[in-house]
C-alpha cells in the first residue's frame, strides 16, 4: 500500500512539474500576438458519462462459516458490464504546447458493484427439501473526484484524437447497500416463496474515503465552430483498497441483517465520458498556440 | 493572463496538496488486523439442527474453543455436545461432534495441563462426567465420573480447583463440590431447596424451558476467600455465599422464588460486588453493592437501576476488568430490540461511563462474556440465521471498539 502511495505522489509531482518548465514558454507566447488577438490556452467545458466497475478483490471476508470450510455464502461478483454507474465533471484544459494539454477536472462519480449471494438447509439426509436463501447485493459508492489529466492530441482534419493519462483522487461522500432477498422452501419439484424484501442500507462506514490511481485512456475531439465536442474513454486503475477494515464488522445492518461484510478491493473503473469544450479566447485553443509558435519560428 | 495562469497553477498544487493530505490521514487508520474483530455465524446445513452455545474460551494461539449442545427432531431428551475450533480470525478449524452417550454440557470449558475439559451429564442416568478434549486428533477422552446428578456449572477458581453446582433430584438440593484440577474431592455441601424443582432443572437443561442464571464466583483476587452461587436454595433462586476452605455456608441474598433471580454478579472488590437481577420479566443493575458475607439479606434491601431497554428476563454476562486502562465493571445483554448492549460501569465509583449497543437484526441470546488476550471482549450468543436457524455466533471486539 505505501509504494502504491509513493508512486501515486510521484506520478502527481511528476505531472506537476511539467508546468513550471513550460509556464515560460507559454507567459512568453501569451504575453505575445496570442494574447492581443484574444487568444487563450485555457478552455473549459464540461462532461459526463457512465462507468462500469469491477473490483480487484484483495481478500475474501465471510460471516457465515460453514463445517467444511467452503461457505456456500461466498460472493459471486457480476461481471463490468453489469456494474453500471454514471459521472459528470467540469473541467478545465490548459495547453502547454500545440497538441499538449493539462486539464483538472473536478467532478463526481456514482460506482456500483454488484454480487450475489446464496446459501441452503436441507432437511435431513434429503436433497430435494431444502429452504434456499439467496441476496442480490448491489453496492453504490459515490465520489468526489479530483483528476489530473495529460492529454496528447494527434492532429486531423475534421476529428483530433488523442492519448491520455489520467491521476485521479477520489474523495468518498456516501455509500449504500440495496439487497434483494428471498427464502424459497423447495419440497420435491415444487418451490414455495417464503420471504421476499427489499433493503436499503446506508454503508458509508464500510469504506474509507481515499480512493487514488491511474486512469489511461483515448478518445477525440471534434470541433464545432468556437466548441469542441469529446468523445473519450479510459479506465481508472485504484491504487488502494477503498474498504474500512477497521469498521468491517461495526455496520450491523449489514453484517447481522444479511450476514454481509465487505472484502477487501481494489476498485477499477471503465470511464466513458462525452464533453463539451469552450475557448476561453477568440480562437479555438490549442490551434491559436500553434500558429503563433510558426509565427514565431519565421522571424529571423 | 498571467494571473490566471497563477490561479490555475496554484488551483492544481492546492489540489495536490489536499490529495496528500487526506490520503495520510485515511488510509493509515483503515488498516486493521483481521483477528482483532470479527463477527461469525457458525452454520450448518442440516436445517433440523439447533445449536446452543454454552461456553467459548481463547486458546493460545489467539483463536477460540467452542462448546456448545445442540438438540435434533429425531434426537433423545437432552441435547448432545459439539466442540468447535477456530483460528485467531474466527475461521472455523475443525469440530467434534462428541458421542451421544454425553450430554448437556456446562459453561465449564477449563483449561488443565494444557488442555481443555468439559464438564457434562451422562446421557442414561445424568450423573456428572468430565471429558478432555485432545486437540492434536480431535478426539474426547472421559476423564472422571461422580454419581452426582444434573451438572449445572462449573468454574475453575485462581488456584486452578473446580466448583461445580448440581442438582440431586431425590433429596432436592443444590450441592456444590470442590474438587482439586486432578478431579479428587476436596469438599460436597448441600442445600436444601425443600421444593421440588426437577422440571424446571430438566427443562433448563433440554433447553426447551426457562433459561435459570446458574453461576459460580470467588472472592479474593489470589486465594480465594469466600464463593458465591446462584442457585435454587429455601425455595428460591438465591446467591449464597460459602467460605473457601470448607464451603460452610455463611451469607444468603434472597431474592423470590423462581420469578425473581440475580442474573450476573462479580466481585469487585472486599465485599463489593457489581450485580443484575430480573423480577417477573424487568430487569436491574447495582454496579457497587456491599454485601454481608456472613449474614442474610435480600435484594430488596439495596437501591438499584431499572435497565428497561434489556429482554424479558435477560440473560446478563459481567466481567471486572482493565479495559483501555480504566477499571470497569462490563455487563452484556440483550435488549428487546434485537440489539446486544454492553454497559460500562467505572469500579471505583459505580458511574456509568459508556454503553455500547450491537445491532441485531434477528433475536439473539447472550450465553458469554470474555476478556480477550487482545484485551478486548469476545460475545458469544445464540442467533437466529435467517431468523429460523439456531446458530452459533461469535463476535470479538477489539479494544479501538470499546474506547470511549
Amino acid at each position: 500500500m505505501s509504494e502504491n502511495k509513493t508512486l501515486f505522489f510521484a506520478l502527481v509531482m511528476l505531472l506537476l512539474g511539467i508546468l513550471p518548465a513550460t509556464e515560460t514558454k507559454i507567459l512568453a507566447e501569451t504575453s505575445g500576438a496570442g494574447n492581443r488577438s484574444g487568444n487563450n490556452n485555457l478552455v473549459v467545458g464540461f462532461r459526463g458519462g457512465i462507468n462500469f466497475s469491477t473490483p480487484a478483490i484483495l481478500g475474501h471476508v465471510n460471516v457465515i462459516q460453514r463445517p467444511d470450510g467452503s461457505s456456500l455464502f461466498e460472493k459471486d461478483y457480476l461481471p463490468l458490464f453489469r456494474n453500471l454507474g454514471y459521472q459528470y465533471a467540469f473541467m478545465a484544459m490548459y495547453y502547454i504546447r500545440p497538441g499538449m494539454s493539462l486539464a483538472f477536472e473536478p467532478g463526481m462519480s456514482s460506482f456500483n458493484y454488484r454480487y450475489n449471494t446464496q446459501t441452503g438447509w436441507n432437511n435431513g439426509a434429503s436433497t430435494s427439501d431444502y429452504i434456499e436463501y439467496t441476496a442480490d447485493h448491489m453496492n453504490t459508492i459515490n465520489y468526489i473526484e479530483l483528476p489530473l489529466i495529460f492529454r496528447k492530441e494527434f492532429e486531423r482534419t475534421g476529428l483530433t484524437p488523442f492519448l491520455s493519462i489520467g491521476l485521479f483522487y477520489g474523495f468518498m461522500i456516501s455509500g449504500s447497500k440495496k439487497v434483494l432477498s428471498e427464502v424459497t422452501r423447495h419440497t420435491g419439484s415444487a418451490s414455495i416463496p417464503f420471504e421476499s424484501s427489499t433493503t436499503l442500507a446506508d454503508n458509508s462506514q464500510s469504506y474509507i474515503h481515499s480512493r487514488f490511481g491511474v486512469a489511461p485512456g483515448a478518445g477525440f475531439f471534434y470541433p464545432v465552430g468556437p466548441v469542441k465536442l469529446m468523445l473519450a474513454v479510459d479506465f481508472g486503475f485504484g491504487f488502494n483498497n477503498i474498504v474500512r477494515e477497521s469498521d468491517r464488522f461495526n455496520n450491523a445492518g449489514t453484517t447481522a441483517g444479511f450476514y454481509d461484510v465487505q472484502d477487501d478491493m481494489r476498485l477499477g473503473t471503465l470511464n466513458v465520458h462525452i464533453g463539451i469544450l469552450f475557448n476561453t479566447g477568440s480562437k479555438q485553443a490549442g490551434k491559436a498556440v500553434e500558429c503563433i509558435t510558426l509565427k514565431r519560428r519565421k522571424k529571423p | 493572463m498571467k494571473s490566471l495562469i497563477h490561479t490555475y497553477a496554484g488551483l492544481i498544487l492546492a489540489t495536490a496538496a489536499t490529495v496528500v493530505f487526506l490520503n495520510g490521514c485515511d488510509i493509515g487508520k483503515s488498516d486493521a488486523d483481521p483477528d482483532s474483530e470479527f463477527s461469525k455465524v457458525y452454520d450448518n446445513p442440516d436445517m433440523n439442527l439447533a445449536f446452543y452455545p454454552v461456553d467459548a474460551k481463547q486458546t493460545s494461539d489467539g483463536g477460540f474453543m467452542i462448546l456448545s449442545v445442540y438438540t435434533d427432531t429425531a434426537l433423545s431428551t437432552f441435547p448432545l455436545i459439539h466442540l468447535l475450533r477456530t483460528d485467531k480470525t474466527g475461521k472455523q478449524l475443525w469440530e467434534i461432534w462428541v458421542d451421544r452417550s454425553y450430554t448437556s454440557a456446562i459453561a465449564s470449558l477449563v483449561n488443565i495441563g494444557g488442555a481443555f475439559h468439559l464438564v457434562c451429564m451422562d446421557a442414561v442416568n445424568q450423573e456428572t462426567r468430565i471429558i478432555r478434549i485432545n486437540e492434536n486428533d480431535r478426539t474426547v477422552t472421559e476423564v472422571s465420573s461422580n454419581a452426582l446428578k444434573y451438572p449445572l456449572y462449573c468454574m475453575q477458581d485462581s488456584q486452578g480447583d473446580l466448583l461445580v453446582l448440581n442438582f440431586d433430584r431425590i433429596g432436592r438440593y443444590s450441592v456444590l463440590t470442590k474438587y482439586t484440577d486432578g478431579f479428587d474431592e476436596i469438599w460436597s455441601r448441600k442445600f436444601s431447596i425443600v421444593d421440588d424443582v426437577k422440571y424446571q432443572i430438566e427443562t433448563h437443561l433440554e433447553k426447551t424451558g426457562r433459561q435459570f442464571p446458574f453461576f459460580i464466583g470467588q472472592v479474593g483476587t489470589g486465594t480465594p476467600t469466600h464463593y458465591y452461587v446462584n442457585c435454587f436454595f429455601n425455595y428460591t433462586m438465591t446467591m449464597l455465599i460459602v467460605n473457601a476452605p470448607g464451603g460452610d455456608q455463611s451469607g444468603i441474598l434472597y431474592t423470590y422464588q423462581d420469578d425473581a433471580a440475580l442474573s450476573s454478579a462479580t466481585s469487585i472488590d472486599g465485599n463489593r460486588f457489581a450485580i443484575t437481577r430480573y423480577h417477573s420479566g424487568d430487569n436491574f443493575v447495582n454496579p457497587s453493592l456491599e454485601l454481608n458475607l456472613a449474614g442474610n439479606q435480600s435484594i430488596t434491601d439495596f437501591e438499584d437501576f431499572s435497565l428497561p431497554e434489556l429482554a424479558e428476563d435477560a440473560p446478563v454476562r459481567c466481567l471486572h476488568q482493565t479495559l483501555n486502562g480504566k477499571d470497569v465493571v462490563v455487563f452484556a445483554s440483550q435488549t428487546r430490540t434485537n440489539q446486544v448492549a454492553l454497559y460500562f460501569y467505572s469500579a471505583t465509583d459505580a458511574e456509568l461511563q459508556h454503553v455500547k449497543f450491537i445491532n441485531e437484526k434477528y433475536p439473539v441470546f447472550l450465553t458469554g462474556l470474555e476478556f480477550t488476550k487482545e484485551e478486548g471482549l469476545a460475545l458469544l450468543l445464540q442467533t437466529y440465521l435467517i431468523g429460523r436457524f439456531k446458530r452459533i455466533n461469535l463476535v470479538k471486539l477489539s479494544p479501538d471498539d470499546l474506547k470511549y
